[in-house]
C-alpha cells in the first residue's frame, strides 16, 4: 500500500489553494472513509500550499506554490495537471 | 515497566480516513490527550497491511498535542529506515527541534539532538527493522540501536513538550521511515531496562 507524492506547482499561492480545496471537495464526494473522517473532524484540509526551502529551511522567495498530489487523489486533476507533475522523490523535498 | 507516558501500536488505535491515510494514531497508555494526529490529508501517512505506519518522506507527518515531557525521559521506537537523506527527520519533540533523532552525516547514521548533537549510530540499516533507544538525558543521554553499542554524551537539555513523528516538529524535513511502534517513558532508562524494552520490541 505504498503511495507516491508528487508536486503540482502553481504561480500564484490562490491557485494553489484552490487546487488544494477543489482536491478536499472530490475526495470527499469520491471517498467514503475520507468523508467520514471530515465529518468526524479529524481531516479538516487535503493540503496547504507551500514553497520549496533553501538550505536553512526558508521559503525560497519568488518561488512557485505546490500541493502536494498522492495517487489516492488523482481522479480530482485534470488532464492538462496530470501533464505539469513534477515528479518528486524524498531527497528533493523538505 | 512503569513511568510510560506514551504509546503506539501498529494496528491499534488507528483511523483510516480513506484508503489507508492514517488520521489518527491513539496513544494506548489511557492517559489521555496525547494521540498522535493529522488533520491534512496529504500529510497522512499510509496504514500498511501488518498495521505498520509508511513515513513517505514528502510530506507525512504526525504530532500529539503539547504535553508535559521534559527531560530525563526514553523514547523508543521500532522503526525501519525505507530511504536515508542528510537531515531528514525520523522524530522530534514538539516545537522545531526540542528533542529530535534524524538522519546526519552519511548512511545509515542516526544521531539525536535536543540543544546539542549528538555523534551518529550506523547500527540500524537501510531497509532493516531495528529497535531505537533514546535517553534524553543532559550529558547522561545515549543513543542505543538494538544490543549495539550506545552512543553516549550530551545531547542537551530540552524538554520535548510532546512529540513529532516522521518530520520535525514544525512540520518539515520529513524522514522516509515505517514505524510499527513507539513507547516513551518520563525517566532515563538504565542499561538494563533499555534491554528489556528493546527485548520486547525486538519481537514486533
Amino acid at each position: 500500500m505504498t503511495r507516491s507524492a508528487i508536486k503540482l506547482y502553481y504561480p500564484l499561492r490562490v491557485d494553489a489553494q484552490a487546487k488544494a480545496d477543489s482536491i478536499h471537495a472530490w475526495m470527499q464526494a469520491n471517498t467514503p472513509g475520507y468523508a467520514r473522517s471530515v465529518q468526524d473532524g479529524q481531516t479538516v484540509r487535503w493540503a496547504v500550499p507551500a514553497q520549496d526551502l533553501d538550505d536553512k529551511g526558508l521559503a525560497i522567495v519568488g518561488s512557485q506554490w505546490f500541493v502536494i498530489v498522492k495517487d489516492r487523489c488523482d481522479g480530482a486533476l485534470s488532464a492538462a495537471e496530470k501533464l505539469l507533475r513534477v515528479a518528486t522523490a524524498p531527497s528533493d523535498t523538505k | 515497566m512503569t513511568n510510560m507516558v506514551a504509546w503506539f501500536r501498529k494496528g491499534m488505535g488507528q483511523t483510516d480516513a480513506g484508503a489507508g491515510a492514517l488520521s489518527v494514531w491513539a496513544d494506548q497508555t489511557g492517559l489521555g490527550s496525547r494521540d498522535y494526529a493529522q488533520a491534512t490529508g496529504a500529510s497522512q501517512p499510509a496504514i500498511q497491511g501488518d498495521g505498520t505506519v509508511l513515513f513517505d518522506g514528502t510530506s507525512d507527518f504526525l504530532k500529539t498535542p503539547a504535553f508535559t515531557l521534559v527531560q530525563p525521559y526514553t523514547r523508543y521506537l521500532r522503526l525501519k529506515q525505507v530511504s536515508w537523506s542528510n537531515v531528514r527527520y525520523i522524530a522530534d519533540g514538539n516545537g522545531l527541534d526540542t528533542g529530535n533523532i534524524h538522519q546526519g552525516i552519511s548512511s545509515p547514521i542516526i544521531r539525536a539532538y535536543a540543544g546539542t548533537s549528538s555523534a551518529g549510530n550506523s547500527d540500524l540499516a537501510v531497509g532493516a527493522w531495528g529497535s531505537l533507544a533514546v535517553v534524553f538525558n543532559g550529558a547522561s543521554s545515549v543513543l542505543q540501536v538494538g544490543g549495539g553499542t550506545p552512543v553516549t554524551g550530551n545531547f542537551g537539555a530540552l524538554g520535548a513538550g510532546g512529540l513529532t513523528l516522521g518530520a520535525s516538529g514544525i512540520g518539515i524535513t520529513y524522514g522516509n521511515i515505517q514505524v510499527a511502534e513507539e513507547i516513551v517513558y518520563n525517566v532515563a532508562h538504565n542499561d538494563a531496562e533499555r534491554a528489556a524494552v528493546i527485548a520486547y520490541l525486538n519481537t514486533k
